[in-house]
């Protein structure tokens, strides 16, 4: 048999690799780079930051405490004497974890409910959404308040009370995604062919879920930051002395017109990071074109 | 019309049951032993056991959400722990401080976004439109009680041109109580002194609090104008000659408006929710200022009630806005 002369390279599109995909991305918004960047250096700095910081983090130097910012200390130091940008630095990764183990635990929660709302829809659909409005009926911050008020402060509670405030717009994103999907050709393809229910939502609907579901979780890094440090703020999160930014704000508050760089230091990293994670994800939206949640 | 009423009061009745059946899960169910954490850290066991049977916590949890919600109905929130009175009493005190503060900061919040989203809209990728892009930016990062503390830093400390710290000159009385809102109390009973400190002191918080709002609104409006800018009776009465003052005044703005309504419903519940940290840092003696207390002396009771409190008012504002939606825009109306 012999080979049928086709030129195939013809038919095929243009190959995409995931550089070019980046390339493009980022040609598209300076601002999108302007993010990546902050990103970028916010995770090296929380996997590093064991190595880079400067001074002990944790351990009171009193000799030089409320030392204002100069060469030895770039940021000053604070009542006990501990260098502020050691302390910034050690409290990127507890922020940037928190952030991730806060998003993991509401995305498994938010998409397994809104996969099962969205595809069995019915009763079963009114009652999880019904569900999802109880915990929506509240401000997010004083939710997560009272339920890590009631678990008792710490940082552990803290996560597990806001990743229950945040599970309902998960499920509720994924409710959506799967209500555009269900009725398309190829999954009632899929269905025609016998595959069985558990099979038609993880194989042909879940992954067309994930696309707005990462953007979404990429904005919700700057969201359940700001939250979790507004619960450190409030005494209920990371305690003294854990570097926790929110909680070196709340600490340093009270030295704030005499000392003004003690509480307003850990400030610019929680903005700058924050800001950072919301300008990828802005520009991630408009990319993927995800229709704008309404917060 | 009258069925989308009752449609939309019915799903807030189902709402507000929902609130009360997760404050009592938060407080009867999570807790390893409410009558413990309800008696305070420092109770004795007869105390706890006292507290027990008061609250009916030896009882089957359905038969305890009952005795709950007839409580809720009389208005007894138990008692708080560290004021030594009825949670409720507190709580009327404690809420007016906290309602001035959001109001003002929504009208804020409404009146700023609206202006900067039109003229970004008007002068689409000129200056004042990256200046909106960056407040809108700025605003949903920017920690509030960072903001907060800043902002004092430069108009009380640095400049001088703000006081700082409460609600009104100490130097001053509060003006007679009407509604607990001094700038309304004081404009009631034409008190000028009280009401031009109460401006004042209530400048910095409530600009603190409207920053991050402020940007969403005005984001919103820019989108929704540029949107309603597009479409064919626009150019209609574009080309009938109309000067574009009032097109855009009186033809665009209307419906661009809608969808921000939504949108400052919703924005009213992390204005409410921001309010706690603002209070905190101005000294601002309202619900935020009562639950930081409740919570340093692990005031059970307090912390539930303010939940509880804060869940009602803004399910009570969405429906407002549900509402305010069905009149302003017939075609829901005629659905």
């Amino acid at each position: 048999m012999t080979a049928m002369p086709v030129d195939l390279t013809l038919t095929l599109a243009p190959r995409r690799t995931y550089i070019s995909t980046l390339a493009r991305f980022l040609k598209r918004s300076p601002l999108a780079t302007a993010g990546l960047v902050i990103v970028i250096v916010t995770v090296l700095i929380a996997l590093t930051s064991r190595w880079i910081v400067p001074y002990n983090p944790i351990t009171p130097n009193l000799d030089v405490k409320l030392a204002a910012p100069s060469l030895q200390h770039l940021l000053g130091t604070d009542d006990m004497g501990r260098d502020i940008l050691s302390r910034i630095l050690a409290g990127t990764s507890v922020s940037l974890s928190s952030a991730l183990i806060i998003i993991a635990i509401s995305m498994a929660f938010g998409m397994t409910v809104g996969l099962i709302a969205g595809y069995s829809g019915g009763w079963l659909d009114d009652v999880l959404m019904r569900m999802t409005d109880i915990f929506l009926a509240f401000p997010a911050l004083i939710l997560a308040m009272a339920i890590s008020a009631t678990l008792g402060p710490s940082l552990q509670n803290a996560l597990i009370a806001v990743a229950v405030v945040w599970w309902p717009w998960y499920a509720r994103l994924v409710r959506g995604q799967v209500l555009s999907v269900r009725n398309m050709e190829y999954v009632e393809a899929a269905r025609a062919v016998g595959a069985r229910p558990i099979r038609v939502v993880l194989r042909h609907i879940l992954p067309n879920t994930l696309g707005p579901l990462l953007v979404q979780a990429t904005l919700d890094v700057g969201n359940t930051i700001l939250l979790t440090a507004s619960l450190s703020f409030i005494g209920l999160g990371a305690q003294p002395p854990t570097p926790e930014w929110g909680s070196m704000v709340s600490v340093g508050r009270l030295y704030l017109l005499s000392y003004w760089w003690v509480p307003t230091m850990p400030g610019f990293a929680i903005l700058f990071t924050v800001l950072g994670f919301n300008l990828l994800g802005d520009a991630l939206r408009d990319f993927a074109d995800v229709r704008e949640r309404a917060l | 019309m009258l069925n989308q009423l009752l449609r939309r009061i019915l799903l807030s009745l189902i709402a507000l049951i929902g609130i009360t059946l997760l404050v009592f899960i938060l407080s009867h169910v999570v807790p390893g032993d409410p009558a413990r954490l309800a008696a305070g850290p420092q109770a004795r066991e007869a105390q706890v056991e006292s507290v027990r049977k008061e609250y009916g916590l030896d009882k089957p949890l359905p038969q305890q959400y009952l005795i709950y919600m007839s409580d809720l109905f009389q208005g007894n929130l138990g008692k708080s722990l560290q004021s030594r009175r009825p949670v409720s009493e507190d709580l009327v005190d404690y809420f007016p401080a906290t309602l001035e503060l959001t109001l003002a900061a929504t009208l804020l919040a409404v009146i700023g976004g609206i202006a900067f989203g039109i003229l970004s809209a008007v002068h689409k990728n000129e200056w004042i439109d990256h200046l909106t892009r960056v407040i809108s930016l700025g605003g949903v990062s920017i920690p509030v009680f960072w903001l907060g503390l800043v902002l004092v830093l430069i108009f009380y400390r640095a400049l001088g041109w703000l006081p700082f710290g409460g609600r009104l000159d100490p130097s001053l009385s509060p003006p007679v109580h009407i509604t607990g809102l001094y700038i309304l109390d004081s404009l009631l009973t034409a008190n000028w002194q009280t009401l031009g400190s109460s401006i004042a002191y209530l400048i910095l918080p409530a600009v603190t609090l409207a920053f991050s709002s402020l940007g969403v609104v005005s984001r919103m409006t820019r989108a929704s104008l540029l949107d309603t800018l597009q479409e064919d009776y626009i150019r209609t009465a574009r080309g009938k000659g109309l000067q574009e003052r009032l097109v855009l005044m009186r033809h665009a703005l209307k419906n661009a408006l809608i969808p921000v309504t939504t949108i400052v419903g919703l924005q009213f519940g992390g204005l409410l929710g921001g309010a706690f940290l603002v209070e905190v840092i101005f000294s601002w003696p309202g619900l935020g200022t009562y639950a930081m207390k409740a919570i340093m002396f692990l005031d059970y009771n307090g912390i539930i009630g303010v939940t509880l409190l804060t869940g009602l008012v803004f399910m009570i504002v969405n429906l407002l806005v549900d509402l305010t939606y069905l009149t302003i825009d017939p075609r829901i109306r005629a659905q």
